[in-house]
């Protein structure tokens, strides 16, 4: 009786300390400002693989998405997203947007459905990477749809936030905090404004 | 074809049954069967007269969904109105009940489901109140959240005077309501602490330590908003009377902490409205500022 309260007391202290270790670890995982940007391989509507090894010496945005999500919906229909697309593209920067909504979950959109509704909505990215295991949304900490990230030519994360102050999209002077850390990355000076709260949905984790 | 008349008013009767109820035009909802706000009606609270009066959005809310704090945690988006008043007419920020957390995937919610009431104190010009009746017309924007999320605008009106039932239905809800406030934090048997603020690397980590007889029964902290601050809600910790609030500023590094913090404290299943200053004047960014308050 002793020996088996004796192995459940050692069991339950394992557990509770690789649970502190993976919380410990969980926490790790999402980078600050500044930190190098979490390696990823992920693969796009189209199948092919991007991996952010690829853009080396690229600013880079990283776009989190999911057009079940109302303010994403918003963000495109109203033009602000592809209009900030195509801003960046024009400046030489590569757009990505990172879908981690799990296939179990009803915002879930198949690969056709994807291209097409974003095609409809005038998307200006590179590519639109899947991410369906969240992996690489949890290694980046993304918490909304949308969520932006922006990686700097070297490599690091220089702006992690919303794309601008304008929760309502009734804000007449709006600031988009994207084209204002681009702009700065290209200009060689440092992002004014490098965090800020990003708003809308929950990213939907497996 | 007539076979599915029954069917189809079948499932749109609800929906027409809730906007019956709340008398509100739900302008936006998407085209979905089901509306997260079975109720919502803008109801006198209390006339004030000759002060600010209280107006309240009273919510009811579909099984499941739920509606969000005015931090509404790592996603979501916190309910809002746009006011039209008679000229000189000021309305208040939106005061909330004490919300419930939530924590999914590591993302923190805080959130409010069932039945919510929203309170907001309008103020009269300093001419003093018109002649004859007045009305607030408001545009109450929200998200609500189940598995999925839904926008949505609604329009309200009260009317000025109220007539004395509805008065008395305000008045009634109002008290009925009234322990899902925050209490002041002068009810709590909490007294002065101290603050402190210590640069991490990324982030402000504020600890703000709580006394009294009753510190240790502090068991939670929802800051509000702290503008020019992204509050690390997950990291957000109040236990053996101390709270840490965790701050990431938007401007890196080199700012300053916030002048003030606030939020509510949970002790012993209430909530009580916390404002704590955070000195500047022996601020040294990289060590610590030290303020104490009450």
């Amino acid at each position: 009786m002793t020996k088996t309260l004796f192995l459940k007391a050692v069991l339950f202290s394992l557990a509770v300390a690789a649970a502190g270790i993976l919380a410990a670890a969980t926490e790790q995982t999402a980078p600050a400002v500044g930190d190098l940007a979490p390696a990823f391989k992920l693969k796009c509507l189209s199948g092919h693989d991007h991996a952010l090894a690829d853009f080396k010496g690229k600013i880079v945005v990283l776009e989190w998405t999911n057009p079940g999500c109302p303010v994403v919906q918003r963000h495109y229909r109203e033009g602000l997203m592809p209009a900030t697309q195509k801003a960046a593209r024009e400046k030489g920067v590569v757009w990505l947007a990172v879908n981690s909504t799990n296939p179990g979950h009803s915002n879930y959109r198949e690969t056709e459905e994807l291209k097409k509704t974003y095609t409809e909505w005038q998307a200006a990215y590179a590519a639109q990477l899947v991410d369906a295991d969240g992996t690489t949304g949890h290694a980046y900490g993304a918490k909304t749809t949308p969520h932006i990230i922006i990686i700097d030519a070297q490599g690091k994360i220089a702006y992690n936030g919303a794309i601008d102050d304008d929760t309502s999209g009734r804000k007449a002077d709006r600031t988009n905090y994207v084209l204002a850390a681009i702009d700065a990355l290209l200009a060689g000076k440092p992002v004014a404004v490098s965090t800020t709260q990003p708003y809308g949905c929950s990213v939907k984790y497996k | 074809m007539k076979k599915r008349w029954p069917v189809l008013i079948s499932l749109l009767f609800p929906l027409i049954l809730a906007q019956g109820a709340s008398g509100a035009l739900l302008k936006s909802v998407p085209s979905r069967l089901e509306s997260p706000l079975k109720k919502i009606a803008l109801l006198v609270l209390d006339t004030g007269n000759p002060g600010p009066v209280k107006v309240g959005f009273h919510i009811e809310l579909a099984a499941g969904w739920n509606l969000y704090w005015v931090n509404p945690g790592d996603s979501g988006l916190a309910p809002n109105a746009r006011w039209t008043l008679p000229p000189g007419f000021k309305a208040g920020p939106l005061r909330h009940p004490v919300p419930t957390k939530s924590v999914v995937d590591g993302l923190v919610s805080l959130k409010h489901s069932g039945q919510v009431l929203l309170v907001c104190e309008i103020t009269p010009p300093t001419t003093g109140w018109p002649e004859g009746p007045w009305q607030a017309v408001a545009v109450f924007e929200w998200m609500a959240c189940r598995e999925s999320c839904i926008t949505g605008e609604t329009s309200l009106k009260a009317v000025f005077p109220p007539n004395h039932a509805s008065l008395s239905e305000g008045r009634s809800l109002l008290e009925g309501f009234a322990l899902r406030f925050p209490r002041p934090l002068s009810e709590s048997g909490l007294a002065s602490g101290s603050v402190r603020a210590e640069w991490t690397g990324s982030a402000w980590r504020l600890e703000i330590d709580l006394a009294g007889p009753r510190a240790a029964e502090a068991g939670d902290f929802f800051s509000y908003p702290v503008e020019g601050f992204v509050v690390d809600n997950s990291r957000v910790a109040c236990r053996g009377g101390k709270i840490v609030l965790p701050l990431i500023p938007f401007r890196g590094p080199g700012a300053p902490p916030p002048s003030s913090v606030g939020g509510v404290l949970i002790a012993a299943g209430a909530g009580y409205e916390i404002s704590v200053p955070v000195a500047s004047n022996s601020f040294n960014h990289r060590i610590m500022s030290i303020a104490s308050w009450r």
